[in-house]
């Protein structure tokens, strides 16, 4: 159907995509060597821990031998599994509490047009101009003057501080986007604002919500920085066990740590993608 | 009973007066709609009888209820969206239904009305689709059994057909006025294609620039416009600036003369109009109706149109079956009669 209509000589793909030009040989090979030399600089020296947690001896590279000792000796090391453990939970309180504030941050936002409202914004996001370290250091000047002991509420705060221009980002993101006539049918139907948040843009905001869980939990189970500041004996951390480890042993053992500590991370995103899709929609 | 009344209802934002003392009343059982150009205000004074905004000044009542100060979901309103506005994340059933769920509405008789609801619109068959797997018409549909499931007092419709293209725009016409008269709906229906208003409507309410300009049936509006602006934004018209001599004679400034088709005061300066299937081309004779050049018809198929060159201005003329085919250029006579414009209203 109206094929005949159509310019015969300018045949066009059906989406009705324009085609652009092919671009030149060289402009190709010049691309892909930017992408090799990339995953080299990214994944080499990675690729390289992965090798020596299978070396039998030292943490030498080529390793010498293969063994999966070094995973084992993970299970020997109560240190270790109890930091994993509050590595963990840290994490995800910080993923659900960081990301609830996100996202009220980011409709409050929205819906407040004040004179305020790019002074708040930059405030929320200052966390990703402002070193870490400085904030975990004014926060422990905080509590020393305060004569508070660091405890596991402190830590948690601070985790919460520096992840949470992901969330509020990814929310605001999305909501820049929304139509307003979504929850405007809600009201018309009888909800409340409150129920059209609850059942019609949460919901909808699922999209920028789980993706801002699974950063920050990322975020927060790797921070060292504000936890090497404010962590208090019961809640060290797994990067604060590796880096302690580390200033009296060198063995693949701490390899071995690390790849586990990468596996499971690159296993987190991947389910997550599949779950809900974390990449670029495609339309 | 007046379902609907809107009393002195303003809205102004920062300085610009969106809608200015409107008033307005709206029988049960009617289908009425608001025509003008956007930004006229029609879609504002829509959102205030929703309450999706709240009026700057002005009362509105439903069903004998004044309803000013109350938030949208207290007013018991069906609303369509231009764009339909359907939750994307829920099946066409939970489109429908979420507003029975709301009223805590047990769960075989949420059931029971929204298969009712969907069977009216006919969609039955699709209940568990998304919104996305619908097509525009179907999801249109899916919007309007949205608004009816809860048996609203009004029925308020914001430009619903303008994102549907041509030929299903006119099914859903039909569809959507049978469906308001089998249900007995108030409905407000805002647009700004002339002819849905005039095919749709029991009364249709002219605006422009935040006031009403008029209200009337369908025919009042289209044969005896009020204003020079009501007869040019709901058909096309041919105006002619004069003076009335005798009564019921228009003396233009070129010396023609035009019949009226109502008397207005002698001596008075006024505006009069035709519209193109009333006037009839005539050879001249000394009758010293308007005088023009013929210059070409035009062909569209089911219709022709003639061109006529009247002075400095070209105005169309429609061309009848039987009618004589006058050469280009030759010279014809307009034998019309001229509706008055309210008089005084349009002074030169």
């Amino acid at each position: 159907m109206g094929g005949a209509l159509d310019d015969a000589r300018a045949p066009r793909p059906r989406d009705g995509r324009v085609i652009l030009m092919r671009p030149s040989p060289a402009f190709i090979a010049l691309r892909y060597a930017t992408l090799a030399l990339f995953f080299l600089f990214l994944l080499a020296p990675l690729g390289v821990l992965v090798a020596v947690s299978f070396n039998p001896t030292a943490m030498i590279f080529p390793p010498q031998g293969f063994t999966l000792k070094w995973y084992a000796v993970i299970l020997d090391k109560p240190d270790f599994l109890h930091a994993a453990w509050a590595s963990t939970k840290l994490a995800a309180l910080t993923a659900v509490l960081g990301t609830a504030c996100g996202v009220f941050a980011a409709l409050g936002l929205k819906n407040y047009g004040g004179p305020l409202k790019g002074a708040i914004s930059g405030l929320l996001m200052s966390p990703l101009f402002i070193p870490a370290v400085i904030v975990a250091l004014a926060l422990f000047q905080i509590i020393f003057t305060l004569g508070i002991q660091a405890n596991v509420w402190v830590l948690l705060a601070a985790h919460i501080v520096v992840t949470l221009p992901y969330p509020v980002r990814n929310v605001m993101a999305q909501l820049d986007g929304f139509d307003q006539r979504l929850e405007e049918a809600a009201l018309t139907v009888g909800a409340t604002p409150r129920q059209a948040l609850l059942r019609v843009t949460l919901p909808l905001l699922r999209a920028s919500i789980v993706p801002s869980l699974v950063i920050v939990f990322i975020l927060s189970w790797n921070n060292y920085t504000v936890s090497v500041f404010l962590a208090d004996k019961n809640w060290t951390t797994l990067p604060l066990q590796l880096r302690a480890y580390l200033q009296y042993e060198y063995e693949p053992f701490v390899a071995a740590m690390s790849t586990v500590l990468i596996v499971a991370s690159t296993v987190l995103l991947f389910v997550m993608d599949r779950l809900v899709g974390l990449g670029p929609k495609r339309k | 009973m007046q379902q609907i009344r809107i009393a002195g209802v303003s809205k102004r934002f920062d300085d610009y007066l969106a809608l200015d003392r409107v008033t307005l009343d709206v029988e049960g059982g009617e289908f009425l709609s608001i025509l003008g150009p956007s930004g006229c205000g029609k879609s504002t004074l829509l959102r205030i009888i929703a309450g999706l905004e709240m009026p700057s000044d002005g009362d509105v009542h439903i069903a004998g209820k004044r309803v000013t100060g109350d938030p949208v979901w207290k007013r018991e309103i069906g609303f369509v969206f231009q764009n339909f506005a359907l939750w994307p994340h829920l099946s066409v059933f939970r489109n429908v239904s979420m507003g029975l769920e709301l009223r805590k509405v047990s769960k075989a008789e949420i059931d029971t009305r929204v298969r009712e609801a969907l069977r009216l619109v006919q969609l039955d068959a699709l209940a568990n689709r998304l919104p996305a797997q619908l097509s525009g018409g179907q999801q249109q549909r899916v919007a309007l059994a949205r608004a009816v499931v809860l048996k609203p007092k009004v029925l308020l419709l914001d430009e619903p057909l303008s994102a549907l293209d041509k030929n299903l725009r006119q099914d859903m016409q039909v569809e959507l006025k049978s469906l308001q008269r089998t249900l007995g709906l108030t409905s407000i229906f805002v647009t700004h294609d002339q002819e849905e208003a005039l095919s749709l409507s029991d009364r249709v309410v002219v605006m422009n620039k935040g006031v009403i300009e008029q209200v009337g049936t369908p025919q009042e509006i289209y044969s005896t416009p009020r204003t020079e602006y009501v007869a040019g934004f709901v058909g096309e018209a041919c105006f002619f600036h004069g003076i009335v001599e005798g009564g019921n004679v228009l003396r233009l400034a070129d010396g023609a003369a035009v019949p009226l088709a109502a008397p207005a005061p002698t001596g008075a300066r006024i505006a009069a109009f035709v519209r193109p299937e009333w006037i009839k081309l005539e050879t001249p004779s000394n009758g010293g109706a308007p005088a023009g050049v013929f210059e070409r018809l035009i062909y569209f198929g089911q219709s022709s149109d003639y061109l006529v060159r009247l002075g400095d201005r070209q105005i169309r003329v429609k061309h009848r079956d039987g009618d004589r085919v006058f050469a280009n250029g030759e010279a014809v006579a307009l034998n019309c009669k001229a509706w008055p414009l309210a008089a005084g209203a349009q002074a030169l």
